[in-house]
């Protein structure tokens, strides 16, 4: 099939879904598909975002059997055969402030104008996924639409271990404020004795990992919170998961499932999360694949013991949360089959 | 710097024209900028729809570099403050190949009019720009022509790395490397060879654009039993197969009717220090060489053709002298990178 995957662009700027429109393009290629990448600038200021939306409206695509649309507003491109695999909206123009734009009688009829265009790409497209159950609950209830969920693939699969867990619960990811990390560290003050947190992760920033340190000199709990302030490896990453009683990953409202939480499971280890951390909870199923606590230190404190203090309950928990990522089939080839048919 | 290069493409076709765009934003990231190349999809219909160049214009790339520049029609409508166009040619059928065959819509009324908003499109986009390049003086003097604007010749010099190519002697073959199709005119130089009388021999090669041309070829070679003077490597030539040919040539033919640029052929033979025969209908080449000085211009029929594949072959100092002036043509010419990237930024020469 002739493919022309279009994503819009933020020219020198590189993010998350630029890899997964690079990985996409390669996963199609490798199927025998020939993929060009279409990038459309989006724009910065209000009336530039209206001008991107002229731009991909008006856009001919050409030689093309069809169109894999990612983000707005590339999938407006007005073509008999659009497919597409939504990332996410444009939520400036959905969602309340601060993430949405602030009330203002100027930006009405731009939000407007994004909403019809949606609406009229949305209807036209031949089928409709989203990357999470997060995004296709935002379509939902934004639009009023059913879309099936499509979720983004791990980057790569691992070898992923399964060892006797040790005394420790492991916190990873890029240490800073969106992944709560602090948040973990002031539970540690409530938690029973007889275990420890590992944070590992590369922090944001000086700054942050400074807020870290005291964080965990004022809750007194410098004996109990081991901290590796630095870019994990695969390698040690999966060591670390393999080797802990589980794993805490608590973003606040995260689109996707969480690559964290899909390698615990896939080691065979529960994960601990937050009521408001999103998507995570399409892995974590609360008292089954792990445990969802409230975002307070306490809450916090008696789910990390619950797993702790009892072991074997852990381990149950670890072994279903690994059936459960196999049973979704988070794999490229079920991707580019969906994408393709 | 941080710099777009903004162009246009037809989706899933990689073809010369994305090559120019590809060379310009390496050779600028060698040179220490910041570069994103954009390939903004538009179709190659006899008759571009306006819709289409709306959208284009639309496209909000305002306060998002240093630099945008423009390659490849109609990629100049695109609108940013510190904008370059290097105008590569105009939608031909509307303007320089208007009076010919080729003109795709009819010179009535209506069509009259939309020629006339594709020229003032053309006029306000290269207007507006802030520095404004062609790759030719020919196309130079069309925009001076249709659209009364003075912009400056940037020739483009071949990319990637150069040093592949060498010069190893001159032999008993002129080489014609390049897509074999009848705007190329493959079929003289084979004609040519019909009436030389030196043992002096031809080699083309190249993919045929059809197979019809490509057979009537092959069939003329036949029929004059010139297979022993004419060698044709049809098909996929790869590239150090071509290097090692220009490295042992004669001289090289570069022949095509009336083309807008000297062609990367040319600057292949000039990296090889070979001299370069053409014609004197061929457009472009005629900028980069001269006869007697960096080549042969012979008039455009076999016997002419052959005659100057014969002196070439019987005064081999002469032709090695050609060689090493085609080779320093493009410092002449300023056909370098670091200075086309200086005016592309706007920077003096």
């Amino acid at each position: 099939m002739k493919l022309l995957v279009a994503n819009n662009a933020a020219p020198f700027v590189r993010g998350g879904a630029e890899l997964l429109a690079d990985r996409l393009v390669l996963e199609l290629q490798q199927a025998g598909h020939e993929v060009d990448l279409l990038r459309l600038p989006i724009g910065n200021t209000p009336d530039q975002i209206l001008e991107g939306l002229v731009a991909a409206s008006l856009l001919d695509a050409v030689n093309v059997d069809r169109v894999i649309g990612l983000k707005f507003p590339a999938y407006l491109i007005p073509h008999p055969d659009v497919v597409i695999w939504l990332v996410h909206q444009f939520r400036q123009a959905y969602d309340a402030p601060p993430v949405g734009w602030p009330k203002d009688p100027a930006l009405d009829p731009l939000v407007s104008a994004v909403c019809a265009a949606d609406r009229k790409a949305f209807a036209a497209a031949k089928r409709l996924y989203t990357i999470s159950p997060m995004v296709a609950e935002r379509l939902q209830r934004s639009n009023g639409l059913t879309a099936e969920v499509l979720m983004t693939p791990p980057h790569a699969e691992q070898a992923y271990r399964n060892e006797e867990a040790e005394d420790f619960v492991v916190a990873l990811g890029r240490v800073s404020d969106g992944k709560r990390q602090v948040l973990a560290i002031q539970a540690m003050r409530h938690a029973r004795p007889g275990y420890r947190l590992v944070v590992a992760g590369a922090p944001d920033s000086p700054q942050m990992l400074d807020v870290i340190k005291r964080e965990i000199d004022s809750a007194g709990v410098g004996d109990r919170v081991e901290l590796i302030p630095r870019f994990i490896s695969e390698e040690e990453k999966l060591d670390l998961i393999a080797r802990s009683i589980g794993s805490a990953y608590l973003p606040i409202d995260e689109d996707s499932y969480g690559y964290v939480v899909y390698e615990a499971a896939m080691s065979g280890k529960p994960t601990i999360t937050a009521t408001d951390s999103g998507g995570t909870l399409t892995l974590v199923d609360h008292g089954r694949t792990g445990l969802v606590s409230a975002p307070e230190p306490e809450a916090l404190a008696s789910a990390f013991d619950e797993l702790a203090l009892h072991r074997d309950r852990a381990r149950a928990m670890g072994q279903n949360a690994r059936t459960l990522a196999l049973e979704l089939d988070l794999s490229w080839d079920r991707v580019v089959e969906e994408l393709t048919r | 710097m941080r710099v777009i290069i903004a162009s246009t493409t037809v989706p899933l076709i990689d073809g010369g024209g994305r090559l120019i765009v590809r060379w310009t934003a390496e050779a600028m990231r060698a040179a220490g900028h910041e570069v994103e190349e954009f390939y903004l999809p538009f179709p190659t219909d006899p008759r571009p729809s306006l819709s289409a160049m709306v959208g284009l214009r639309a496209t909000p790339f305002a306060g998002s570099a240093d630099r945008l520049i423009a390659i490849r029609w109609p990629a100049h409508v695109i609108r940013h403050e510190n904008k370059a166009t290097w105008f590569i040619h105009h939608y031909r059928q509307l303007f320089d190949l208007w009076h010919t065959p080729y003109r795709g819509v009819p010179a009535n009324a209506e069509g009259v009019a939309y020629r006339e908003a594709l020229r003032r499109i053309d006029t306000l986009a290269l207007g507006e720009s802030r520095d404004l390049f062609t790759n030719s003086l020919i196309v130079r003097d069309r925009v001076r022509e249709f659209n009364g604007l003075e912009a400056e010749p940037l020739f483009p010099p071949l990319g990637g790395d150069t040093s592949r190519f060498h010069t190893q002697g001159y032999g008993d073959f002129i080489f014609y490397p390049s897509r074999v199709t009848p705007i190329k005119r493959q079929l003289m130089a084979v004609k040519a060879m019909h009436h030389t009388t030196t043992p002096v021999k031809l080699v083309i090669a190249g993919k045929p654009d059809s197979a019809l041309f490509g057979r009537e070829i092959r069939e003329y070679v036949r029929q004059h039993d010139l297979e022993d003077k004419v060698e044709l490597r049809f098909g996929w030539l790869e590239e150090d197969e071509k290097v090692e040919l220009l490295a042992q040539c004669l001289a090289l033919a570069y022949l095509p009717l009336d083309e807008d640029s000297y062609g990367y052929p040319s600057l292949e033979a000039s990296h090889s220090a070979k001299a370069i025969v053409t014609l004197q209908d061929s457009g472009g080449a005629l900028e980069f060489v001269r006869d007697g000085i960096e080549g042969r211009v012979a008039e455009p029929n076999p016997q002419d053709l052959a005659q100057v594949f014969d002196e070439l072959y019987e005064d081999r100092a002469a032709t090695q002298q050609m060689g090493e002036r085609s080779f320093a043509r493009r410092e002449e010419l300023n056909i370098a990178w670091p200075h086309v990237i200086r005016r592309l930024l706007g920077e003096d020469a």
